[in-house]
């Protein structure tokens, strides 16, 4: 009985999946739509009712994606009867983790990898598969995704499905900034109130007065290992000019080697000699970073909104003491200019070499419904932040973040941009940025010589992969910069 | 028929049975029974031995799990992976703790002490691992390590050697009952085996007895059926005993006779079959040939045609299709239409085969792929009908078309850009423009319309041919799209007019930074066939929305700005305003006003004297030309003459002004015979074809001495094409007309213009000599000129003397000529000839003042 009763649910959603189309997904009827598809196409004999779809996640990624007891692993297997094989995949480029797994069918990838990874044909373009399904990447509150086209799409093509929100706050130490001890002392140095700040420069002011390494304390813990070092530096050069400031004019000519580009790598360098002593160290990234302000030995730190679900758990040494802000900006003329990025985003790519892509992201549409992602948001200590609205609504997810921390995050959207570069190369133009701004925060060249030198193998970088090619993808990253996050509109 | 007193087989083979069923039964129950015991022996051992050795091993491999859990807890490097493991870890000690107290019951019972051991051990190990889990939490992951490698490394070692302990003590117990247990089970086996053997002795002798009897008489029927198989003559058959093999011998010949009827009649028939065969086969020989037929039409036709089945699996494909599609016959038989179609949208596939099926005819153009090869192709989906109508095939055509998209993108792009530069056309500028304007509207930003014209495109395209005109033009457009930003566009809009759209401007004032770029990149000559070639811009600028909404509106205003840069002397930008606006409209008011104004005798000619600086005499005049409009009033030179200069009108002036002065100085001729006439020849004039020939014209008309007529020119006009303007000096100077540079000290006051054209005569600007009596620079200014005019052997004449101080200092200088309203205003010619011809003025005296000093004429 309970079997005809299956049958029939299947029939029934199967028939709306084909008859109603794309359509905005309400709570729950996105994930029932994508297992009601895996089900009739083992119906149909389209897929063995025991394939499997091999996942590659990282460490921190298996528990947020799967479920901390992989719960949701064997909720999607007892539902469908497709198995799921997972393997842990180490802390590099996607592009060299799909590389080296040619047989795995679905992994992570950073948002500013897609460029790379679409030109060199490793992850589907999901476009044809979400209009099969009925799978609308809808940017809508209160249920759609937050800025998908920033998350998700290259263009019109679909690179990756959102799953893991990640634009950048500053995390202050709030019993510090609220002390009246403290806040008389900066108005005597420094002759202005003691306030969260708003620009690069009040910023640096702010942790220089709290830079006290003879008492143990920092006055900063950006990370500034030499992988991440372009994630810190690109919201000071993005928000040195108003619309926009371009990382290449329109024949792809860098323009960091520039007053914007020698400013924002002073700022980047200048702070860091208010951090602890090893933080250029190789490796010294959020692992380092984030401990350092739970034990409360640094002022500030900057990261995801993930560091606010963990310096918010139980044991927490700093709960209660932190508060999340804006990251800061700069004053072009009277106008203050801040910009944000996503600078992770932990999103779900269909690999092209996976013998099970339509499993593969049917899974992703289960996984990233509604109902279904609160549960992967909602891990304690995982690394999967909001990437819905209704996310931000939910008050487990406000009690697991705190309601402020969400409350910042939800502003931070409107000014954040497209990270990277936009190109493909995309990670040999940030490994060159990140070595030459690793010099100079090591105190080996100028900001001047930093930015020349960046832009010297920029240019070189561009010329060994085509300029022409390259033309009309970077046409697509600055018209992504000002684009509205409407979902492209379906071809009937 | 049943035969009284006859034992059937059934009856034989039931007896049979039973006996073998009883003997089997025996068998069974002893074997049961050993079974049976040997189970026993094995649950006792499990019991005993086994479940407690397998729940040692188990916690022996969870503890050891728990310990791997706690090593990698220190270890791991992602801090997000950290609640997670303290998660799995808790858990674990949970469970742990669960079962260590189960098995620490069921070892109390036999060992007390191990049992209180295990405890202690455990107690100390698992608050060890709370303190790591609580490190971990707080993300102290140094102090996880170093509880991990202290006190919780001796807990652990503590356990699994009590555990290993217990182990081999319940190994050795194990190993003792086995044997035992192994024992038994061999001697139940030896006693089951002479069982079994003596019961199959029993069964097989009597299967030996009833099988001899059965076989024999068997055989005879075997014996008679090959015979009847082969056709041969067998006979009746004789069996004995009453039983079911007699019976089947009786039937046997029965069915005998009835097969030997039948296979008369099946050979009657097998000659009418045959016959039938024969007409068949002429048939389909027939059919085949048409189906060849068609078959080679189809396989020679360039059209690419697939056969699908209805359902839309592919069955046949010509070779065109795989030339076309790049795909061999064998990747696409009975492949799924939909796929081999590659439409980018699977619906229209669908689509496709449900308009197909219903008898339609479904179309489309699209991009495909050959190999690495991309093309444009044409699908046309139909079906095939059987004789009732009914459609039995899909039939899809394809054509490569690419040949033609390409004509087609051709032709779209010459419809939008301009062939020789490469540059967006004015209909593409237009739509850039409108696009730049709509952004900035909604964006609240403000757009540049830069109006760009050259200043000497004609000259060039004139002197040197279009080949070079359109080689400079590549070589402008090059130039501007490396001057401009990356989101700028550059458009030309015709001839040698470019347009710059520049839009995401924050300010108006940044067009100006554009505008400078551009004129910057003009400032090294153009290489054109081993030709060095100078030419500027002169650019209009219009703001949006400061001065239009509309790109149309735009457009015009900066093509006024632009107007207005040229007129400001060209190479510079000019932002349009207002006044620009109302300048353009008193402009095209003047030109209306003044076509026709020569007809209608509005104009006139004035003339005012130049008089010699030592005497006072008056030697000469120069010829003004002065317009009094019914409509607008007396109209300055200054206001028309550019207004005529612009549209052309200043040819007819200049000529009539030349004839009325070359008529009146033949007149005056008559009176002073000497009497020289200067007349202003406009840049206009100068160059326009003929205008050597027309002066010689009219001296020759008047009878005029060329000497006595001088020709003024302003020094810009050799700015530009020195070339030209030499070669028309030098015609001038060649026919003996006098040559002078009016204005100098305005412009360039180039020392070296003077040495290189054959002038006869400078005129030092008003300006200077206004301020001669005051201004110490002026006076040394006026100084200098004077001196190296001397130097070069030219005459001197000072515009503007107004007063008799001016005069004795000019005088004193040892300039030549003068002429100002100190001696008087410009009057007609009537006037003039009563008053100043062959007339003098009185020299100055030290006390007198120019108020004071009378006109005298002599």
């Amino acid at each position: 009985m309970a079997r005809n009763r299956r049958l029939g649910m299947t029939i029934v959603l199967s028939w709306l999946t084909i008859s109603i189309g794309p359509s905005i997904s309400l709570a729950g009827e996105q994930g029932e739509r994508a297992l009601a598809a895996v089900n009739a196409m083992i119906a149909a004999g389209e897929v063995r009712k025991d394939a499997t779809i091999k996942v590659a996640f990282k460490s921190g990624n298996i528990a947020a994606l799967l479920g901390p007891a992989l719960e949701l692993q064997k909720e999607w297997e007892q539902r469908t009867g497709v198995m799921i094989t997972a393997r842990v995949i180490p802390q590099q480029p996607a592009l060299l983790n799909l590389k080296a797994n040619p047989d795995i069918d679905l992994t992570v990838a950073r948002t500013h990898e897609f460029p790379d990874l679409l030109e060199q044909g490793l992850v589907e373009d999901l476009t044809p598969l979400a209009k099969q399904f009925g799978f609308t990447i809808d940017g809508r509150p209160p249920q759609g995704f937050i800025r998908p086209r920033l998350q998700g799409y290259v263009g019109d093509r679909l690179a990756a499905i959102p799953a893991d929100g990640d634009v950048m706050l500053l995390y202050l130490r709030l019993d510090m900034l609220e002390s009246p001890v403290e806040k008389a002392a900066f108005r005597k140095v420094h002759g202005r109130e003691l306030a969260i700040p708003t620009t690069w420069q009040e910023y640096e002011q702010l942790i220089q007065f709290f830079h006290r390494p003879q008492q143990g304390m920092y006055g900063s813990a950006e990370q500034r290992e030499r992988e991440s070092a372009w994630m810190l530096w690109m919201p000071r050069y993005l928000s040195q000019g108003y619309p926009q400031r371009k990382l290449f004019d329109d024949k792809l000519m860098p323009l960091i080697d520039s007053p914007a580009g020698i400013a924002a790598t002073e700022s980047y360098v200048r702070t860091v000699r208010y951090s602890p002593p090893d933080i250029l160290g190789e490796g010294k990234d959020y692992s380092y970073t984030l401990p350092l302000f739970m034990q409360g030995k640094v002022f500030s730190t900057i990261f995801t909104v993930a560091g606010a679900k963990l310096l918010n758990t139980a044991a927490s040494p700093v709960r209660g003491k932190f508060i999340a802000v804006p990251v800061p900006g700069t004053r072009v003329g009277k106008r203050l200019v801040r910009r944000n990025l996503p600078i992770y985003g932990n999103n779900l790519v269909v690999s092209t070499k996976g013998t099970q892509r339509k499993l593969a992201f049917l899974f992703t549409m289960w996984l990233t419904d509604p109902d279904t992602s609160l549960r992967t948001v909602g891990v304690k200590g995982g690394f999967t932040d909001p990437f819905r609205w209704s996310h931000l609504n939910d008050a487990r997810i406000k009690e697991l973040y705190t309601a402020d921390a969400l409350a910042v995050f939800a502003r931070e959207w409107d000014i954040a941009v497209l990270p990277g570069t936009g190109l493909p190369g995309d990670g040999d133009y940030l490994d060159a940025l990140n070595q030459q701004l690793w010099l100079a925060a090591s105190g080996k060249q100028s900001a001047a010589e930093a930015m020349r030198r960046t832009a010297l193998e920029w240019d070189r970088i561009t010329q060994r992969n085509g300029r022409e090619k390259l033309l009309p993808w970077l046409k697509i990253f600055n018209a992504g910069l000002v684009n509205s996050d409407a979902a492209p509109a379906v071809a009937k | 028929m049943k035969l009284p007193g006859r034992f059937g087989l059934l009856q034989q083979l039931l007896v049979g049975f039973a006996g073998a069923g009883v003997l089997v039964l025996i068998l069974l129950f002893a074997g049961n029974r050993m079974l049976e015991r040997s189970s026993e022996r094995l649950v006792d051992t499990l019991e005993r031995h086994v479940r407690p050795l397998a729940r040692l091993h188990g916690l022996q491999a969870r503890v050891g799990n728990l310990r791997n859990m706690e090593l990698e807890l220190g270890h791991l490097e992602d801090v997000f992976a950290l609640q997670s493991q303290i998660t799995r870890l808790r858990s674990e000690i949970g469970t742990l703790e669960r079962e260590i107290g189960a098995f620490s019951m069921v070892l109390g019972r036999q060992s007390p002490n191990e049992a209180q051991r295990l405890a202690g051990h455990w107690r100390d190990y698992r608050s060890r691992l709370e303190q790591q889990a609580r490190l971990a939490a707080e993300m102290d992951l140094a102090g996880v390590r170093g509880v991990t490698a202290g006190g919780s490394h001796i807990s652990y070692l503590s356990i699994q050697a009590l555990l290993t302990e217990v182990a081999e003590q319940t190994e050795a117990a194990a190993d003792g009952a086995y044997l035992k247990a192994t024992q038994e089970q061999q001697a139940q086996r030896k006693d089951f085996l002479w069982l079994v053997l003596l019961g199959g002795m029993v069964i097989f002798i009597g299967l030996a007895y009833s099988g001899q009897t059965v076989v024999r008489r068997v055989g005879i029927l075997h014996e008679h059926a090959q015979k009847l198989a082969a056709g041969e003559e067998s006979g009746n058959i004789v069996i004995a005993r009453h039983d079911e093999i007699g019976d089947l011998a009786e039937a046997f010949g029965t069915m005998r006779q009835q097969v030997l009827t039948r296979e008369a009649a099946l050979r009657a028939s097998q000659v009418e079959l045959e016959q039938r065969v024969q007409e068949r086969t002429a048939d389909l020989k027939s059919a085949n040939r048409r189906l060849v037929r068609f078959s080679q039409i189809v396989e020679q036709n360039p059209v690419g045609i697939l056969i699908a089945r209805i359902g839309g699996t592919v069955e046949f494909v010509n070779p065109a299709f795989s030339r076309i599609t790049g795909r061999l016959p064998d990747d696409l038989i009975e492949q799924p239409l939909i796929e081999v179609m590659r439409t980018a949208d699977p619906l229209d596939a669908d689509n496709a085969m449900r308009v197909a099926t219903a008898g339609g005819i479904w179309e489309i153009e699209q991009p495909s792929r050959r190999g690495d090869s991309a093309y444009w192709e044409r699908l046309r989906l139909g079906s095939v009908h059987d004789e009732k109508g009914r459609p039995t095939h899909l039939l899809l055509s394809c054509e490569d078309i690419t040949e033609q998209r390409t004509q087609m993108e051709k032709i779209t792009y010459q419809a939008h850009y301009d062939l020789l530069t490469g540059l967006p056309n004015r209909v593409l500028a237009n739509d850039r423009l409108i696009q730049a304007v709509s952004r900035a509207r909604r964006d609240g930003g403000k757009v540049g319309a830069m109006y760009l014209d050259l200043d000497n495109f004609k000259e060039v395209n004139d002197t040197l041919g279009h080949a070079v005109g359109d080689a400079l033009l590549r070589q402008v457009a090059q130039r501007l799209i490396a001057a401009v930003r990356g989101e700028d566009v550059v458009a030309r809009l015709g001839g040698d007019e470019f347009l710059i759209v520049a839009g995401g401007l924050v300010h108006g004032d940044e067009a100006a930074a554009v505008a400078e770029k551009v004129i910057a990149a003009f400032t090294e000559p153009f290489i054109l066939d081993e030709r060095e070639l100078t030419t500027s811009p002169s650019i209009g600028i219009a703001i949006y929305p400061d001065d239009g909404s509309e790109p149309m509106v735009l457009l015009r205003n900066a093509d006024l700005a632009m107007y207005e840069a040229k007129d400001s002397g060209r190479n510079m930008y000019r932002f349009y305003n207002r006044s620009i606006h109302d300048l353009s409209l008193q402009r095209l008011e003047i030109g209306r006003c003044l076509r026709g104004a020569l007809e209608r005798q509005e104009l006139h000619v004035v003339y005012h004297p130049l008089v010699r600086a030592d005497s006072g005499c008056i030697i000469g005049a120069e010829a003004l030309l002065r317009w009094n409009s019914p409509e607008l009033g007396e109209v300055q030179p200054s206001t028309f003459i550019p207004v005529a200069e612009q549209n052309g009108l200043i040819v007819d002036l200049g000529r009539w002004v030349l004839r009325e002065a070359c008529a009146t100085l033949a007149r005056w001729r008559l009176q002073q015979d000497s009497f020289v006439m200067a007349v202003n020849v406009s840049p206009r004039q100068f160059r326009t074809s003929g205008f050597v020939a027309m002066v010689r014209d009219c001296l020759t008309e008047f009878n005029v001495p060329p000497q006595q007529l001088e020709i003024e020119i302003t020094e810009g006009l050799l700015l530009r094409n020195q070339g030209e303007v030499r070669a028309i000096l030098e015609e001038l100077h060649a026919l003996g007309v006098r040559l002078s540079m009016d204005d100098f000290g305005t412009g360039y006051s180039s020392l070296s213009y003077l040495r290189e054209f054959p002038f006869h005569t400078v005129k030092i600007d008003r300006s200077f000599i206004n301020d001669v009596s005051e201004d110490r620079s002026d006076r040394a200014l006026v100084i200098a000129a004077v001196r190296m005019a001397q130097a070069l052997g030219l005459q001197i004449i000072a515009e503007g003397v107004e007063t008799d101080e001016q005069w004795s200092f000019l005088m004193a200088q040892d300039c030549d000529i003068l002429q100002g309203f100190r001696f008087g205003m410009p009057v007609t010619e009537s006037n003039f000839g009563k008053t100043w011809v062959n007339a003098r003025v009185s020299r100055p005296e030290s006390d007198q003042t120019a108020r004071d000093l009378p006109f005298i004429p002599v």
